[in-house]
């Protein structure tokens, strides 16, 4: 009895074996299929994708330079007619078409922007922005800015307060890219999102050299409830050296924010006013290490004579950071001097010198 | 003039001939590099445009192999999208004639490439 149970047992861990290597193989086939499948397909469109643009490239090529009657589709090649009903083939176009406009300049891209309208690609890229999925909706804000299509302008600004990162980013940039100096007032006012730090570069890039006509919303940005808001715009005030609204500038060093502060101190380095370095000095007891540590070293630019004790004292901060940060200010504003004579040291120089072997010498004039 | 261009876009690529032809200059193309350099000495151009970043051999490459050919010495103007300082500089060590970073203009560029056009004499070029 106890035998055959053995032996029952040790069949069904036999088939238990087995069924589980057949289960794993089953899967890995179905796996490879599906590889196998995918491979095949991505092959083939890039097959059709490289035909493509063999095709399409020539035609490109030629509008830069010569208007193409797109409307009638006649200039085009009887196979590539055949394929304007297809998506892909549509969507690959555009690609190639936003891809060129990029890369030229000058009056050769209106060719190409009336050749993406006469072929109504601009639908294809508005219903871009009617998807659910975010990557698609971005692309389409993109399709649109890159091509200029105004008429869209309404959608792609409603856009710019986006859920979504990506889609907020490509939408405020085209609009940027449409309007200008002016196009940030469309969505600035209105963003609850914060702007992040590597947008507003973008965004300051695509701005770079535009002339503003009226600065009058500056005012209103530097009052914003979004903290990103009022650091873009001191950012855009120090970028076009705005001193007018200087006042509104330092009444933002009150901000929560410590990356506000941060960004009001770079503008007030730059600001010609003797009161600069008073202001600064103002919040300095009330706030953050980095706060006073940026602050120390915007006084080595800012900063004259009068501010030396101010700095003199916080070499006797309990914070090493910021007694170096002060040493190095201290050194700036009244450095030692390699003279022929030989080295002439300033009066705080062998104090500074024993709280930081070395610094007088690697601050000297 | 004979104008090798190295450009691994081809809308580009094809963009730049058209401009250039229409100037009646003899094109030459090529999509990479490593190609580009072996056909500098089959087609004996009297100017080179390139990018930078190209598949098998970068533009940077282009110019250092025309910069150390005895010989014809031939211009390179440099068309990328790479607008670095850093790059800028390294091309113009290299030997880099001109530097153009993209977007550019192909009307602009048809205007420098006449600059490197050998002088004529008696309407037969030099």
């Amino acid at each position: 009895m106890a035998k055959s149970t053995l032996f029952i047992s040790l069949q069904f861990h036999y088939f238990g074996i087995l069924g589980l290597i057949l289960t794993f193989l089953v899967i890995m086939a179905i796996l490879f299929t599906c590889i196998g499948i995918f491979v095949i397909y991505y092959k083939r469109a890039e097959f059709h994708k490289k035909n493509w643009k063999l095709s399409v490239s020539g035609i490109i090529s030629e509008c830069v330079f010569e208007e193409w009657n797109a409307s009638s589709l006649s200039g085009f090649p009887a196979h590539l007619r055949s394929l304007f009903n297809k998506k892909h083939f549509r969507d690959f176009l555009i690609n190639e078409l936003v891809h060129t406009k990029k890369s030229l300049a000058g009056s050769s891209t209106d060719n190409l922007k009336n050749l993406y309208c006469g072929l109504q690609l601009q639908k294809d890229s508005y219903n871009k922005l009617q998807s659910k999925k975010w990557h698609i909706k971005a692309k389409g804000v993109e399709e649109l800015g890159m091509m200029e299509q105004k008429q869209y302008c309404n959608e792609i600004i409603a856009l710019a307060n986006d859920e979504n990162e990506l889609v907020r980013n490509e939408a405020q940039c085209a609009v940027v890219s449409l309007y200008g100096f002016e196009g940030l007032s469309f969505f600035l006012k209105d963003i609850t999102y914060p702007i992040s730090c590597l947008q507003q570069i973008q965004l300051l890039y695509k701005l770079g050299g535009l002339q503003p006509s009226d600065w009058h919303p500056l005012q209103g940005w530097l009052q914003s409830a979004n903290d990103s808001v009022v650091e873009f715009a001191v950012k855009l005030a120090a970028l076009y050296n705005n001193y007018e609204v200087y006042d509104e500038v330092v009444t933002c060093l009150k901000n929560s924010s410590l990356q506000v502060k941060l960004t009001i101190i770079e503008y007030l380095k730059k600001a010609p006013r003797e009161d600069a370095a008073e202001e600064i000095k103002q919040y300095y007891h009330y706030e953050s290490k980095t706060f006073r540590i940026s602050a120390i070293r915007a006084l080595q630019y800012i900063g004259d004579e009068k501010h030396i004790p101010f700095i003199q004292y916080q070499l006797h901060d309990v914070d090493n950071d910021i007694r170096l940060q002060a040493a190095k200010s201290l050194l700036y504003l009244r450095p030692a001097v390699n003279s022929a004579a030989g080295y002439v040291q300033s009066d705080d120089a062998p104090q500074l010198e024993e709280m930081f072997p070395g610094i007088t010498k690697e601050y000297a004039a | 003039m004979k104008i090798l261009i190295a450009e691994d876009e081809l809308i580009m690529l094809k963009t730049i001939e058209y401009r250039l032809k229409k100037d009646g200059h003899t094109i030459m193309m090529t999509e990479d590099g490593r190609e580009a350099i072996a056909k500098i000495d089959e087609f004996q151009p009297d100017l080179i445009i390139t990018d930078i970043m190209m598949p098998f051999a970068s533009g940077l490459e282009i110019i250092e192999a025309v910069t150390k050919r005895a010989g014809k010495k031939i211009p390179v103007i440099v068309l990328s999208a790479m607008g670095q300082e850093n790059v800028v500089l390294e091309a113009f060590q290299l030997g880099a004639a001109d530097y153009i970073t993209k977007p550019f203009s192909p009307n602009e560029l048809s205007v420098r490439v006449k600059r490197y056009a050998p002088p004529v004499v008696s309407g037969q070029p030099v």
